[in-house]
C-alpha cells in the first residue's frame, strides 16, 4: 500500500497561473456590478441541506399515510362479497368468515374502548 | 457537532462584494481548488476552469451564505467535485501527456526520463478509474479528507466511501502493477 503511495505522491498538481486569480476576480466584479439587489430573506441559505432531511421525511409520512388508509379502510361490500365468493371458489370459504368474522369483533371492541375512554 | 469555519473572517467582506476578501479567499484555497481539478481531470487548463467556475458560484452565493452549517472550503470542494464529474460525463476521459521529448542521454536526464515515465503512468492510471473512484482517490489521497468528509462531499454514506477508495486503491495497484513490484525490489 506504502508503494501505491510513493507513486501517487510523484504525481504533483501544478501551481495555478498568475493570471487565474486576476482573471477570477475581474469575472467576479463584472458579474456583482450587473447583479440586481438580492432579497435574501427569500432565499434559503446556500450552505442548508436541512431541506433535503426533510422532504425525505415528508416523503415518507405520504408514503405511510396512503399504505396506512390503504391497509385500515374496511372493505367494501362488493368487494367483500367477491372475496368471499373467491374463498368459496377456493374451498377456503371456512377460514374466510373465520378471518372476516375476527376483524368485526376487533372493531366492535375498538369503538368499545373508544366510547369508554370519552 | 458543528465545525468552526476557519474563513468566517471573510465573510462580512465576501457578503458585501469587497475583492479583496474574494481574493484572500483565494489566496488561502485557490491551489486546493485547482489541485481537485487537477487530479480529477488530468488536465491544467481545465481544472483552472473549475476553480473559476467554483469560486465565482461562491461569490454569487456569498450574500446567503449562513455560517454554522458547512464551511467554504467544503462547500467548494463539493462544488469542485460535482464540476468536474459533471464534465467527465459529458466529455469521457481526457488525456494530456507531457512526456519530455528532448533525447539527452546523460544519468540525470535518463533518469528524469524514467521519473516522467512513470508519472505518465500513474496519471493514466488515474484517469482508468471510474470517476466516482477518481474523487474518491483525490479527495482522500491528495486533499487529505477524511472518509467522512470525503463521504458527505461525494454525498454517500460513510461505507459505500470506504468500498469506493478500496476499490478504487486496487485498481490503481493492479494498473500500476509493474511500477508497485519495481518498488517492492
Amino acid at each position: 500500500m506504502s508503494n501505491l503511495n510513493n507513486l501517487l505522491d510523484q504525481v504533483k498538481s501544478p501551481e495555478p497561473s498568475d493570471l487565474l486569480k486576476a482573471r477570477i476576480l475581474q469575472q467576479a466584479k463584472a458579474q456583482r456590478s450587473s447583479k440586481t439587489a438580492i432579497n435574501s430573506e427569500s432565499f434559503k441559505a446556500a450552505n442548508d441541506d436541512h431541506w433535503k432531511r426533510w422532504a425525505g421525511l415528508a416523503a415518507m409520512a405520504v408514503i405511510l399515510g396512503v399504505v396506512g388508509v390503504n391497509t385500515l379502510s374496511p372493505i367494501q361490500p362488493n368487494e367483500a362479497e367477491a372475496w368471499a365468493e373467491t374463498a368459496q371458489t377456493m374451498g377456503y370459504e371456512d377460514l374466510y368468515a373465520w378471518v372476516e368474522g375476527e376483524t368485526v369483533e376487533n372493531n366492535e371492541i375498538g369503538s368499545e374502548i373508544e366510547v369508554g375512554n370519552l | 457537532m458543528v465545525k468552526t469555519d476557519p474563513d468566517i473572517d471573510l465573510l462580512p467582506g465576501l457578503r458585501e462584494g469587497e475583492e479583496s476578501a474574494l481574493g484572500h479567499l483565494m489566496d488561502r484555497h485557490l491551489k486546493t481548488v485547482t489541485a481537485i481539478g487537477y487530479y480529477m481531470l488530468g488536465d491544467a487548463s481545465l481544472a483552472e476552469d473549475v476553480a473559476q467556475t467554483t469560486f465565482l458560484k461562491f461569490w454569487q452565493v456569498a450574500p446567503k451564505w449562513e455560517p454554522g452549517r458547512a464551511t467554504i472550503l467544503t462547500w467548494m470542494r463539493r462544488v469542485a467535485t460535482n464540476d468536474c464529474l459533471d464534465r467527465l460525463r459529458k466529455k469521457g476521459p481526457i488525456y494530456s501527456d507531457q512526456v519530455p521529448d528532448q533525447a539527452d542521454t546523460t544519468e540525470t536526464a535518463l533518469e528524469e526520463l524514467e521519473k516522467s515515465d512513470t508519472i505518465d503512468a500513474v496519471r493514466r492510471a488515474l484517469s482508468s478509474l471510474p470517476d466516482t473512484q477518481r474523487a474518491a482517490i483525490t479527495l482522500s489521497y491528495y486533499q487529505h479528507l477524511s472518509q467522512k468528509e470525503g463521504a458527505a462531499i461525494l454525498g454517500q454514506s460513510v461505507k459505500a466511501y470506504e468500498s469506493l477508495l478500496s476499490r478504487a486503491r486496487k485498481n490503481l495497484k493492479a494498473a500500476l502493477s509493474p511500477w508497485v513490484e519495481r518498488e517492492t525490489i
